[in-house]
């Protein structure tokens, strides 16, 4: 109970070796394996803050394109609806243009007709005259053939008129 | 009653194995021999338990590595505050050793904490490890002026200290272990049944565990001293 002696240089010999035993077999491994943990952690928690960023900036560029081919469908349409107006205007002006040549052209074509049946009846109407002349002519002299001659003539104009 | 003493001597007498047979024979005590078993057992179960250790996917035995050992040293490194940190395995291996030498009686060892010789090693080694530690942080100079903190002359007072700390140390544990077993055999002799049993909780068991904790708190309290 009461004794010091060799057993004590034993005892401290023994913890030692214990201690060392302990730290080789379970405090070092141990410790290694939460560290590599630790670190594997770390690496984890940087690499998605990294990916996260990256997300971030991809959906900034996205939102900016986004917004670009916006704005360049509405220049697209604005840019086509003038086109189209510029189209539109340009065919019924065409349009009105040509009516007008086609009613002008008629119009044209119908007076030429009028007065080519206006000259066809004056012709025929001189020739009228010189035959009714020729027959008067014929058939009186001197005085007569004047004064009925005129009277012929006013009889037939009274009926043209 | 004279009979009884003679068996108490008995039980508390701690038997010589065997004898080495140089420098006239080196007697080896059974206090010796059982903290072999406990050593040759601790070392087996660190051996098993950190078989295959993996960062992940770790087995049920890693996980309960992990958790020993996470426990033990971060309840001593809480004693010793961060710049003790690095005496926490000796700490933890000390707090296991003694725990498990305390309640090993429950196995029919003899307590390797009831010889003196274990108690004073396991006290000097504490006290030395405590001002090794002051000198390795503080260098020596520093170190030796420390003993005439706050004022010189509590001087001899503090150096009386390096002395009495492993004593008490010690003889605590010395004396608890031995308080309580000699009040549990004297328990059986009186009362044989069901009462031992109960009071053997606190002797044996709650008590054994909490010597050990008493014994590596109070180092861990000298080390914090010693470095901050």
């Amino acid at each position: 109970m009461l004794r010091l002696d060799w057993n004590f240089l034993f005892t401290v010999i023994n913890l030692l070796l214990l201690f060392v035993l302990m730290r080789i077999f379970l405090f070092k491994p141990v410790q290694k394996i939460i560290a590599a943990r630790q670190q594997e952690a770390d690496r984890q928690f940087e690499e998605a803050a990294a990916k996260k960023a990256e997300a971030d900036g991809l959906k900034l560029q996205y939102e900016q394109s986004i917004a670009s081919a916006e704005e360049e469908k509405t220049k697209t349409l604005q840019e086509t609806r003038r086109k189209a107006d510029a189209e539109y205007h340009r065919i019924v002006t065409d349009a009105q243009d040509k009516a007008k040549q086609i009613k002008d052209d008629a119009a044209v074509e119908a007076q030429n007709q009028k007065l080519q049946i206006l000259k066809k009846a004056e012709k025929e109407i001189a020739d009228m005259v010189v035959s009714a002349a020729v027959k008067v002519v014929g058939e009186k002299k001197g005085s007569d053939v004047d004064s009925s001659l005129y009277n012929e003539f006013l009889d037939k104009a009274g009926d043209r008129q | 009653m004279g009979n009884l003493t003679e068996t108490l001597m008995k039980e508390l007498e701690c038997e010589t194995v065997f004898t080495i047979p140089i420098f006239g024979g080196i007697d080896v005590a059974e206090s010796v021999v059982v903290t072999w078993i406990i050593m040759a057992v601790l070392v087996l179960a660190a051996f098993i338990l950190t078989r295959n250790l993996r960062v992940d996917h770790i087995s049920k035995r890693q996980a309960v590595a992990e958790t020993i050992v996470t426990k033990l040293t971060g309840m001593v490194e809480d004693m010793t505050g961060s710049e003790g940190k690095r005496y926490a395995p000796y700490l933890a291996t000390v707090l296991v050793y003694i725990g498990i030498a305390n309640i090993i009686g429950l196995f029919g060892f003899k307590s390797p904490t009831k010889d003196l010789n274990v108690t004073a090693a396991l006290a000097i080694m504490s006290i030395v490890l405590v001002e090794a530690a002051g000198i390795y942080q503080r260098g020596v100079k520093k170190w030796l002026h420390k003993f005439t903190e706050p004022i010189a002359i509590v001087t001899p007072i503090n150096i009386l200290e390096v002395f009495t700390r492993p004593l008490s140390l010690c003889m605590r544990l010395f004396g608890n272990v031995l308080g309580s077993f000699v009040i549990m055999e004297l328990l059986k002799m009186v009362v044989p049944v069901i009462v031992p049993a109960v009071f053997c909780l606190y002797f044996d068991i709650f008590d054994g565990l909490l010597q050990a904790y008493v014994f590596v708190f109070l180092t861990s309290l000298y080390i914090k001293e010693a470095v901050e």
